[in-house]
């Protein structure tokens, strides 16, 4: 886990910055934003390995938060995460490019485990 | 049936809400876990108990997140007119949603799985509606302690039907004349009728069947 490097968009401040601090004492270096559109101010200075990128926000949605990132930073892998109902979207965030899908609530140890594979897909491509 | 997709599409947006509440808690509950753990302080005197706190918050949120789930797949259900599906799913679905109908009557509602799918082509709010309101109408006449076991099957005729077979704790006189004797039973009847639907006893099988006629 060390250097692993996590940005985390979801609009849900409480949730996302929870999940921050649990990754942080796991030795994972992870930034938050809140938003779509910020996710994108964030990757000027920040560079991740994995994006976990909620599918339901206000503004730009997951999907075309998604679609931008797969076209302006392919290497960056991205685990989207969904609420009830809406698994479709899941499947399509996985063919418009997306590493894989998870639903809320999460199990910590499974987000873990597909942030490693997800970083593993991405150092065998490199 | 605008009304019904109103209430449905509020209720399914309200699950999402729900369910981002229930992560939080896990995760703050999930956050104070691990911080106990690592402050490795052996001198917390209530260390188990605290984790055993930790456990039930956690087990808690995935049943909430189940419920949750099974609440905003039917809320969806009035997005379709008519819809094939299999009736295993639908038992599936309302075994979950009618939890609370069982505990308040104290009665067992339990799934017997059909390993062959029963597909009906109908309108699936009315199928679920009958199959609730059955349920509601034979649990306050099975009594606490007893058990409706169902499952999917299909008539004589080849009809796809819900069969809801009836084991009770104690009982002196027989359970499918005082169906048959109740007063709401008649009226039932002719409710599920103008429905397509048939519901019918049978005796030998202590059982209720629900025959969706095309």
């Amino acid at each position: 886990m060390k250097d692993w490097k996590v940005l985390l968009v979801d609009d849900e401040k409480e949730f996302v910055v929870t999940i921050a601090e649990r990754l942080g004492m796991r030795g994972i270096i992870t930034e938050t934003v809140f938003e779509g559109e910020g996710a994108f101010k964030k990757l000027e200075t920040f560079e991740p390995d994995v994006m976990v990128l909620d599918l339901m926000m206000p503004g730009m949605s997951g999907l075309t938060v998604l679609e931008k990132v797969k076209k302006l930073y392919p290497k960056i892998e991205v685990i989207l995460l969904t609420g009830i109902g809406s698994t479709p979207e899941g499947l399509t965030g996985m063919r418009l490019g997306a590493f894989d899908y998870l639903m809320k609530p999460l199990q910590i140890d499974e987000l873990i485990q597909k942030i490693g594979m997800a970083i593993n897909k991405r150092s065998s491509a490199t | 049936m605008k009304e019904t997709l109103f209430m449905g599409k509020v209720t399914s947006a309200m699950t999402h809400e729900v369910k981002n509440v229930l992560a939080i808690i896990r995760e703050s509950a999930g956050l104070a876990q691990d911080l106990l753990v690592a402050a490795e302080d052996k001198t917390f005197p209530n260390k188990e108990r605290f984790s055993r706190i930790m456990d039930k918050i956690d087990k808690q949120v995935q049943r909430g997140a189940e419920i949750v789930s099974t609440l905003n797949s039917f809320a969806h259900v009035p997005d379709y007119e008519v819809r094939n599906e299999d009736l295993n799913s639908v038992l599936d679905q309302m075994l979950l949603l009618s939890g609370k109908l069982s505990r308040t009557n104290g009665v067992k509602f339990l799934i017997e799985e059909n390993t062959k799918s029963v597909f009906l082509e109908a309108d699936p709010l009315k199928s679920r509606m009958t199959l609730y309101r059955v349920l509601e109408f034979l649990a306050p006449l099975t009594g606490k302690g007893s058990e409706i076991l169902m499952k999917s099957t299909k008539s004589e005729k080849g009809i796809p039907a819900l069969g809801l077979f009836i084991t009770m704790v104690a009982s002196g006189e027989s359970f499918i004349e005082r169906v048959q004797s109740h007063p709401e039973w008649g009226s039932l009847i002719e409710e599920f009728r103008s429905l397509n639907i048939s519901i019918e006893t049978k005796s030998e099988l202590n059982a209720v069947m629900i025959n969706f006629v095309k």
